[in-house]
């Protein structure tokens, strides 16, 4: 992303969702390198995936953390 | 005269390189999980009361977020400054980053304390919490000294 990372925009999201009162949205990062896994999370994401993803991993991960969210 | 109070939430490595360097200055509080910091957090005691949170990017298997979000969502706690370090052995290739999303979370400072000698980390440590204690809440603190 041109202005900020992964890391810095899951900071300013949860930052803004905290501010305004929002429930957190899950974030999954999606990466080829660079950060891992123990970072991703610190920071207030939810999940890690890493690249090459499998289809079967994604669905694993949307399925976990979509299921019981409606759509607004 | 009181000690100022200090929780620690950090790992192994973080809570030794934070009780080398501030021990003999500051009433330090360690905790390893969590659910540890919340209870010393909670403590009603009014001597009780921490006046920094040192956490470690590592804490409880990273959710460090999870404690900083406990602690900005509880009353008496969402002023409280808080301070994180990087003390796990290893290099991290997106520290820039780490360090933006560090101030970004609100952070008075961020300490890359892995790569350090003994006497420097220690050195950084304690600069880093006078400026904490100096500097007053709410005031972008990051960008001052804390390198």
């Amino acid at each position: 992303m041109p202005e900020m990372d992964g890391l810095q925009a899951t900071a300013a999201i949860r930052v803004y969702e905290r501010e305004n009162n929002l429930k957190p949205i899950p974030i999954i990062a999606v990466t080829a390198g660079g950060t891992n896994e123990e970072i991703a999370l610190s920071v207030g994401m939810n999940e890690y995936l890493a690249k090459p993803v499998r289809l079967e991993q994604l669905r694993t991960a949307l399925d976990k953390w979509l299921s019981g969210r409606v759509a607004p | 005269m009181t000690r100022k109070r200090i929780l620690v939430a950090s790992t192994p490595d973080g809570q030794y390189r934070v009780q080398q360097a501030l021990a003999s200055s500051y009433e330090l509080r360690f905790a390893s999980t969590v659910r540890e910091a919340q209870n010393l957090l909670t403590e009603k005691l009014p001597e009780h009361a921490f006046d920094l949170l040192i956490c470690g990017v590592h804490f409880d298997d990273s959710r460090l977020y999870e404690l900083l979000s406990f602690v900005r969502d509880t009353d008496h706690l969402d002023e409280l400054p808080f301070l994180i370090i990087q003390a796990k052995k290893g290099a991290i290739d997106v520290m820039d980053s780490l360090k933006g999303s560090a101030k970004l979370l609100g952070a008075c400072g961020f300490l890359e304390l892995q790569n350090m000698t003994a006497s420097a980390a220690n050195k950084a440590l304690r600069h880093a919490v006078e400026e904490a204690f100096q500097t007053p809440v709410k005031e972008e603190r990051i960008d001052k000294g804390s390198d």
